[in-house]
């Protein structure tokens, strides 16, 4: 054996060559065989767009965050977005929780995006290594919330032509209208949206579908039609005084704050709901002034649909939580001046629910905010398409977007309802896929996902000609293409049964919660990388035979002829990829 | 030289090089074999002052050392399981002619069947041969503890084993703080030059005696035994002078309240340790008596740390079977406190075959033994649990 490092001691990553005795084949002694296998880690499960995170997580861990948005992109186009918006679905599912504390993966994505919109150029020849194979075909978008946005992307990603429509004079959807500005800063937008142009996303603003142009003419003028017109229809509360001026839609609120159609607020308000929306706007009215906030819902704060991030957040603020109420009436003479509420029963969600009629109580109010949920947008399109998305969905069921007829695609909250931007994102990815088979790109470009059976480590980590400078175009347009050969350019939604590998919290006591507040490359340290590879050499400390090998690009390989089965590698590979199975003929 | 992170097994290379051991002589043998990689990788280095011999057998690695010794040089070696079996013969030769050779045993459990867990019976089946034992708890008692014998053993010229689990302690890494050379040459001056062999004057060493002179060299060994914890203590302080570290024969933890003592050797009494607080029953607080020096087994030090009225329960932790009979542990406190107020009180708690001891099949342990079970005869089997 020999060590590269001077004081000789042994230490992964510096082993320079195994030498086994060649002789001496103690593999025959084997009954029990260690088998390579990648699992699904519990954040990518959790996470609405499938994210890859250890694979990112440790582009990041290298200091490679060029490398990092590589992967990242594949899954998610904005991190610099999700990074501010996202419920972290990933981190409630961490292994790590169990250890000390989940890693925070939202921060170290945030960075990531960050680091692309510092970073991004675009090359002379202005492809920045985009692909032809959509060369020629045009794809228009209806709508540019997240859904749209990220369709976009990968197409023009993939060389089509697109353009995006949107009724209201700016662009973004949900995204420049909905969420908080204090929860996404706009400036982030904007820079997407100025990088998306750059990438030569032609934005039709202020365009509707429906009155400016029509959707058959639409359909004749492109090869491909996407509706990601969002789920923005607010329901009814369908109680008396709901015409009343004062009176307003949760959404239409937002909207209405977040283009300047409304400078501020004052008064009392009243928010009638307990999901996101209502939240955010009960956030919204206190911090743009009004005196006071009462966010009515109709059960416990345990039941609120609002992500618990959400509801701390507006608590917080300020915000007057009134539990287990429901609106009776909307009382006033012009504009809204009172609203009766009763109380109600505890109950669980899904639960009927019990009014207590002697419980009637009133509540000034100068604003009332009605957030009984949203519903898609595409009936208001055309309600025939609504017909169309059920009998889609009775055929094959949509996951994140749905091939309605010829050339015509929905996806993001228009399909599913609202749910998240994550969702929304993954959604148009989805489509994205679609759209480039219908439009007929070859297949047999995606790589395979990474799982099944090696008998090396090489599938635990993206191939070596990822890791990059950054800041050179030239190299990013390299970078793509071998990225594209190697690995699809738009990440296929997970196949067959999605278990996540489980994890066996023995030495938790041994070490005390740690703070949050660390650098990025060091959070991005602190993943397991659960089912995933990612190199650390503890197999090749633990082996006992020279049976665990170093390539020289960093990955493992196991020597069979000298593995005797022990067993250790696989109790001790703190990833999960090593499990020992029988192999026929042996010890039998 | 500052702090390193060293598994048990570089550690005990590191302690080696640092006592400037003139003769190593091993058999690669899992656990222990990136111990001697090690050394054997200093030596190529040239890093390494002494000798390294690779032989084909660990008999034949302790026959050598016993050669080395008595020649006068400093001698060290390294082995698990099998191998330590293997080397039976002579491990009572080394003893029976107090050669002060230190060994190092990463504890793993005998064959059949093939296995490469953390049983203690390998060096506890080598319990009556002579030599001291000290079973460690952490990656730097290992450094320490293997700097320490090699005074030890030349001072009471008893061969002595340093004694660790293999894998959680050989595999692990850990922070350790390796002592400078010059402290280590502080606390272990050069081996006394006074051959017992020289080629000028040929002898006949330990030749066919009677029973009259076998009996007096059986009782001088026990009586200089049962010296070695007043050395040890004695030693101990002068390693604290100059290191700054000590450890005691018999360490305890939280018996000024205790209710409930369990009682452990090795890496479990690291775990115990460290879940100690949490572990406090309606009965009271449960405390921890580290077995580290075992043979000799430090009666004294024993016996009058568990002479307090609140402990009402002994449960030891055994990692080990004399199949028949129960763990040696706790069959060693049986004996040790007959006739004490613990009679009949003493509990065990096996672990054979090397399970791992997490602090959920602790805390069920202990449940079970409060719960009236592990008296002798009743052992609590942790792959019960």
């Amino acid at each position: 054996m020999q060590f590269s490092s001077k004081s000789g001691w042994p230490r992964p990553g510096v082993l320079q060559e195994t030498v086994p005795t060649p002789m001496n084949k103690t593999g025959s002694w084997r009954f029990l065989t260690p088998v390579f296998q990648e699992s699904n880690a519990p954040c990518r499960l959790a996470c609405p767009l499938e994210s890859g995170i250890p694979h990112w997580l440790n582009k990041v861990r290298q200091g490679d965050l060029q490398g990092a948005w590589q992967v990242m992109q594949v899954y998610n186009p904005f991190p610099a977005i999700t990074g501010q918006v996202c419920y972290r679905f990933c981190e409630e599912k961490c292994h790590r929780a169990s250890w000390d504390e989940a890693v925070a993966v939202r921060e170290v994505e945030k960075a990531v995006g960050l680091w692309r919109h510092k970073n991004y150029r675009t090359d002379k020849t202005g492809q920045n290594g985009r692909l032809k194979e959509l060369a020629g075909k045009k794809v228009a978008i209806v709508g540019s919330g997240p859904a749209g946005l990220s369709c976009a992307y990968y197409l023009r990603q993939s060389g089509a032509a697109v353009t995006i429509f949107e009724k209201l004079p700016l662009a973004g959807g949900l995204l420049a209208t909905g969420i908080p500005d204090y929860r996404l800063p706009r400036d982030i937008l904007a820079k997407e949206l100025k990088i998306l142009e750059a990438e030569g996303v032609n934005f039709r603003t202020g365009r509707e579908v429906g009155q400016e142009i029509s959707l058959p003419e639409l359909q004749a003028q492109f090869d491909a039609v996407l509706l990601a017109v969002g789920a923005q229809q607010s329901r009814r509360l369908q109680v008396k005084g709901e015409k009343l001026p004062g009176v307003s839609g949760a959404l239409e609120f937002l909207g209405d704050l977040h283009t300047g159609r409304r400078k501020a607020v004052a008064g009392q308000v009243v928010v009638a709901g307990g999901g996101n929306a209502a939240v955010d706007a009960a956030c919204m009215a206190k911090l743009r002034g009004a005196r006071e906030v009462s966010l009515l819902y109709r059960r416990s704060r345990e039941e609120m649909p609002a992500h618990p991030e959400e509801i701390e957040a507006a608590a917080a603020a300020g915000v007057n939580f009134v539990f287990e109420t429901v609106l009776q009436e909307i009382c006033g003479e012009a504009r809204v001046e009172k609203v009766c509420a009763l109380h109600t029963a505890p109950s669980r969600r899904g639960e009927p629910l019990q009014v207590l009629p002697e419980t009637a109580f009133e509540l000034q109010c100068d604003l009332l905010i009605v957030a009984a949920g949203q519903e898609s947008n595409l009936p208001a399109l055309d309600p025939a398409l609504q017909n169309a998305v059920q009998q889609a969905n009775k055929k094959n069921p949509a996951r994140g977007s749905l091939n309605l007829e010829n050339k015509l695609f929905a996806a993001g909250d228009a399909l599913t309802g609202p749910a998240s931007v994550a969702a929304a994102i993954f959604g148009g990815r989805q489509a994205a896929l679609q759209l480039r088979q219908a439009l007929g790109e070859q297949p047999g470009t995606a790589a395979p996902e990474p799982s099944g059976r090696t008998s090396g480590f090489n599938r635990g980590l993206l191939p070596p000609a990822e890791t990059a400078t950054p800041d050179s175009a030239a190299a990013f347009s390299e970078q793509f293409k071998t990225r594209a050969a190697v690995y699809p350019g738009i990440a296929p939604p997970l196949q067959g049964p999605q278990e996540a590998i489980g994890y066996d919290n023995l030495n938790a006591f041994l070490y005390p919660k740690q703070g949050r507040q660390v650098a990025t490359q060091q959070e991005a340290g602190r993943c397991f990388s659960c089912g995933t590879c990612s190199r650390c050499g503890v197999c090749w400390v633990f082996c006992p035979e020279p049976a665990i090998k170093q390539e020289p690009d960093g990955s493992f390989q196991i020597l069979l002829d000298y593995c005797k089965g022990c067993g250790i590698c696989a109790v001790e590979c703190p990833a999960g990829v090593l499990s020992m199975e029988e192999v026929p003929g042996h010890g039998t | 030289m500052g702090r390193k992170l060293l598994d048990g097994n570089q550690a005990a290379a590191l302690a080696v090089k640092l006592a400037r051991a003139q003769v190593v002589c091993a058999y690669p043998i899992t656990p222990q074999t990136s111990l001697v990689e090690s050394i054997a990788g200093m030596w190529a280095q040239g890093d390494f002052s002494g000798e390294y011999v690779s032989v084909e057998s660990e008999y034949s690695a302790l026959a050598y050392l016993i050669g080395a010794a008595y020649a006068g040089a400093r001698t060290f070696t390294a082995t698990s399981s099998q191998g330590l079996a293997y080397m039976h013969e002579l491990l009572h030769w080394a003893a029976g002619a107090r050669l002060p050779i230190v060994m190092v045993n990463a504890n793993r459990a005998l064959g059949a069947p093939w296995s490469l867990e953390p049983d203690h019976l390998d060096s506890l089946a080598q319990r009556d041969t002579g030599w001291i034992q000290f079973y460690c708890a952490a990656v730097q008692e290992i450094m320490d503890t293997l700097l320490f014998s090699f005074r030890l053993a030349e001072e009471t010229r008893l061969p002595c084993m340093v004694i660790y689990d293999g894998f959680v302690l050989s595999h692990t890494v850990e922070v350790v703080e390796p002592p400078l050379q010059k402290q280590a040459d502080a606390f272990l001056p050069a081996p006394p030059a006074k051959a017992a062999l020289q080629t000028e004057q040929p002898q006949n060493l330990q030749a066919v005696t009677s029973f009259q002179y076998l009996a007096r060299v059986f009782q001088e060994r026990h009586l200089d035994m049962l010296q070695v914890p007043r050395v040890a203590k004695k030693l101990t302080r002068e390693y604290a002078a100059i290191l700054g570290r000590s450890y005691p024969l018999v360490e305890a933890c939280g018996l000024k309240e205790a209710a409930t003592v369990v009682v452990a050797a090795g890496s479990a009494a690291q775990t115990i340790k460290s879940v100690l607080p949490a572990l406090n029953s309606p009965e009271g607080p449960t405390g921890l008596l580290r077995l580290r020096l075992f043979r000799p087994l430090p009666a004294e030090e024993i016996v009058s740390l568990l002479a307090r009225p609140h402990i009402q329960r002994v449960v030891v932790v055994d990692r080990d079977l004399s199949a028949g009979l129960g763990g040696i542990f706790a069959q060693e406190l049986r004996a040790l406190l007959q006739g004490s107020p613990f009679e009949g009180k003493i509990c065990e708690l096996n672990l054979a075959g090397g399970v791992d001891l997490t602090p959920q099949l602790l805390r069920r342990g202990l449940k079970a033994a409060a719960a009236g079970g592990g008296e002798q005869g009743r052992i609590i089997w942790g792959v019960d649990l």
